[in-house]
Formats: C-alpha cells, structure tokens, sequence
C-alpha cells in the first residue's frame, strides 16, 4: 500500500498494482517510496485521480465497455475541473488520462462561434475594435457558405 | 483561464475552421493559434504528401489549407478587363439578298439594354424585357416588316477601341426558329475562342432573337427590336464582357 498526501493536506492509501498507471509514481514507488507527497495536486482534483487509475486498473476484456462509458461520465465535468485534471495527469504521467483529456476539451470548442468559447472559457476579448475586425476578415474563409451554431453547453 | 500549454495540446484536435475560430477569441488564442505547426497537421491529413516536400515552402500551411480545403462554389467574377465602352457592334440583317437593318450599335447602347417597348407587345416578351434579369436589346427605328415566306440572316461582328481589333459573334444565321408564344425570332451561331482557350471550350452559342408585335398578322413579322445574348455561358455583364474578351480577335 502507498500513501499519497494532496496539497490540502488529505492522505489516501492506495494499491500500488493501481498507483503505477501514474509514471511520476511508479518511478517513486521503484525508489522505495511508500509515503508520496503531492503539493500541486488538490484533494478534490486527487480523489478523482484515484477513482480513475481505481476503473482503469483492472483492464480484462469485458470490462472493457464499462470502462469507455466510465470514460464518457467522467469527462461530464467543468472546464476548470479538467484543467485541474490536466495539470495533474501531466504532473502524474498518466497519459491514458490526458488522451482522454484533450479531445473533450476541444469538443467544449468545436462548433461554437467565437462568442460562446469565450463565454465557456471565461476569456476576455482583448482585441481593439481594429484588431477584431482584421482577425475576423483574416478568417472569413473558415466560414464561407456555412452557418455556425451559437450553442452555450 | 486555459494556459498556453492546454491550448497547444487541445488545439491538434479541432477541424481547420475551428481553428481559425479560436484566432479571434482573443490575443493569446490567436497567437496560440497562429503557430504554422497545428496548420501543417491539418494540411498533412488531408494531403500527406505535401508534407513531404524537400524544398522550403514557400507558403505557409495556414494559407495552403485556407485556399484549398473546400471547394469554392461561388463564382466571384472579377472586373473584366472589356468595357462595354471599347466596343461597337456591326449588325446587318438580311431578307433573301436584300438588306433590311444595317447599324453600327455602340456597346453602351445594348448595354443598357433598357429602352420603354412600345404598346401592343404581348405579355411574355414585356414581362421579360422590363425584369431583372441581364440582357441586352436594342430598339428597331423605324421598325420593320418580314414576310414569313422569306429568309431571314444575320451577322454580327464586334470591334473594339482598345486593341483595334475585331471578332466575329455570329458569321451568318439565319431566323429558322421562330417562337410564336415568345413572340420572337431567333438565330444563333457558335463562338470563335482565342487559342488555347478554344481548344478546351466549344460549344457556346451567340443568340440573337427578332422580338416583334403582337398583330396578330400571321403572314409577317412587325419587328420592334433586336436582343443578343450568350445563355449558355455568361448571364451577368461582367461574364459578358469576359466571354467576348476570349474571343479571337484579329
């Protein structure tokens, strides 16, 4: 058993044969390590950390299923929630995670028009009104002959 | 706030139009965005081998995937280098051997195309001469009269100020199509390209159509004015001016 602490101070004791998903840890793990801290990874963000190595650890081939749609619910969070994922998925090295990462995050862009990613992303314009105008011409081609949807989800 | 680092990560999975999307959402995606790395993956996915060129390209991947990831169905026509100003058209109309309309037309007058048609024109042919669409007419002063029984040709040549040449539209037709519900007469021939564009392009007619009165005298035509088009090819002016700049003149 290995013990991990999150930066909130939280402790969980976990399987290593579960653990070594994460190369940061099997590293540590292989350095005789069983008490590893974690101070930029939260509580909240290390629990969810956990349940996913705990799903992904044991992959026999009929669970196979239940792991996609484990994958699908998974990523049905915030977007500030799976940037903390990133952030410890990347620290973490669990690659598998940041595979899964990824492309959800570029679904929450993938037909939006400009407006709504900002929205979703909490992101100012900091174009002048000049700058805007330039980019958005630079760009028509993109949207020629389509029609874009302004869908805010 | 999604860091520098997220972006460069998520951006490889968007479609090229999302991508340019995500340059106008503010400065740092812009600048994120911008990178010719994410835009040579795109252009290696739909066109593996272009990545694989040995020399520097000239162009970046940014622009060869703008120009070429979907097809332009649009026609936008450039101005034409013609002008209907630089153009006279010589049209002489003939019954049997004798002729019955000789002018020298300059190509602002059927440019124009807009003239009032006298009364008694059928409905057909007024609806069509006072609507939208592009044509050009010019009017027969005075008008006049063909018997049915004779043959009716034509010829058309163009000149054009600007080079001091000439081209021929329609050699010599004759009127063998007569369209009684449109209240017309019609002659066509087909045009002379310039080489190389003759070599790919054929086929494309000159009309030119009597448009007469509505008398309901079946033995003549009373014709009032004259229309020339190319339908087959060029329906605005500028594809006008653009067809006759193709053609062979010498």
């Amino acid at each position: 058993m290995i013990t991990l602490q999150s930066s909130d101070k939280d402790v969980f004791e976990i399987e290593q044969s579960i653990l070594i998903q994460s190369g940061t840890i099997k590293n540590m793990v292989e350095d005789d390590f069983t008490f590893i801290p974690l101070p930029s990874v939260d509580t909240e963000t290390l629990i969810k950390i956990i349940e996913y190595m705990k799903k992904h650890a044991d992959k026999t081939d009929s669970k196979e299923k239940n792991i996609k749609e484990f994958d699908k619910d998974f990523m049905k969070k915030t977007l500030n929630e799976l940037f903390a994922l990133v952030f410890a998925a990347n620290y973490l090295h669990i690659s598998s995670l940041l595979e899964l990462l990824y492309p959800s995050i570029a679904d929450r862009i993938k037909d939006k028009i400009t407006e709504a990613i900002r929205q979703i992303f909490s992101i100012r314009c900091d174009f002048t009104p000049e700058e805007e105008r330039r980019i958005i011409m630079d760009n028509k081609w993109a949207h020629e002959g389509t029609e874009i949807e302004g869908t805010l989800d | 706030m999604a860091s520098e680092e997220i972006l460069k990560a998520v951006f490889p999975f968007l479609e090229g139009t999302e991508l340019a999307t995500c340059m106008i959402v503010c400065k740092q995606w812009r600048d994120i965005a911008r990178d010719d790395y994410f835009w040579k993956c795109l252009c290696s996915k739909k066109w593996p081998s272009i990545c694989k060129r040995t020399s520097p390209p000239t162009v970046t991947y940014y622009n060869l995937f703008q120009n070429f990831h979907k097809r332009q169905y649009r026609r936008t026509v450039l101005p034409p280098k013609l002008s209907f100003s630089d153009l006279e058209f010589y049209i002489d109309i003939w019954t049997e051997e004798k002729i019955i309309f000789s002018d020298v037309v300059p190509g602002p007058v059927l440019q124009k195309g807009i003239w009032i048609p006298p009364p008694g024109i059928c409905d057909v042919l007024r609806f069509h001469l006072e609507g939208p669409e592009y044509k050009m007419t010019l009017p027969v002063e005075p008008r006049f009269t063909i018997p049915l029984c004779q043959t009716v040709s034509v010829s058309v040549l163009v000149g054009r100020k600007d080079t001091n040449k000439a081209a021929c539209i329609i050699k010599k037709s004759l009127f063998d199509y007569i369209d009684r519900t449109a209240y017309r007469a019609l002659a066509f021939d087909y045009l002379d390209f310039s080489s190389p564009i003759s070599l790919f392009v054929s086929g494309v007619r000159a009309w030119i159509s009597l448009l007469f009165m509505d008398h309901g005298n079946e033995g003549a035509l009373d014709v009032f004015g004259i229309e020339m088009d190319f339908c087959d090819a060029a329906n605005s002016e500028h594809e006008v001016l653009w067809l006759l700049d193709m053609l062979e003149w010498k």
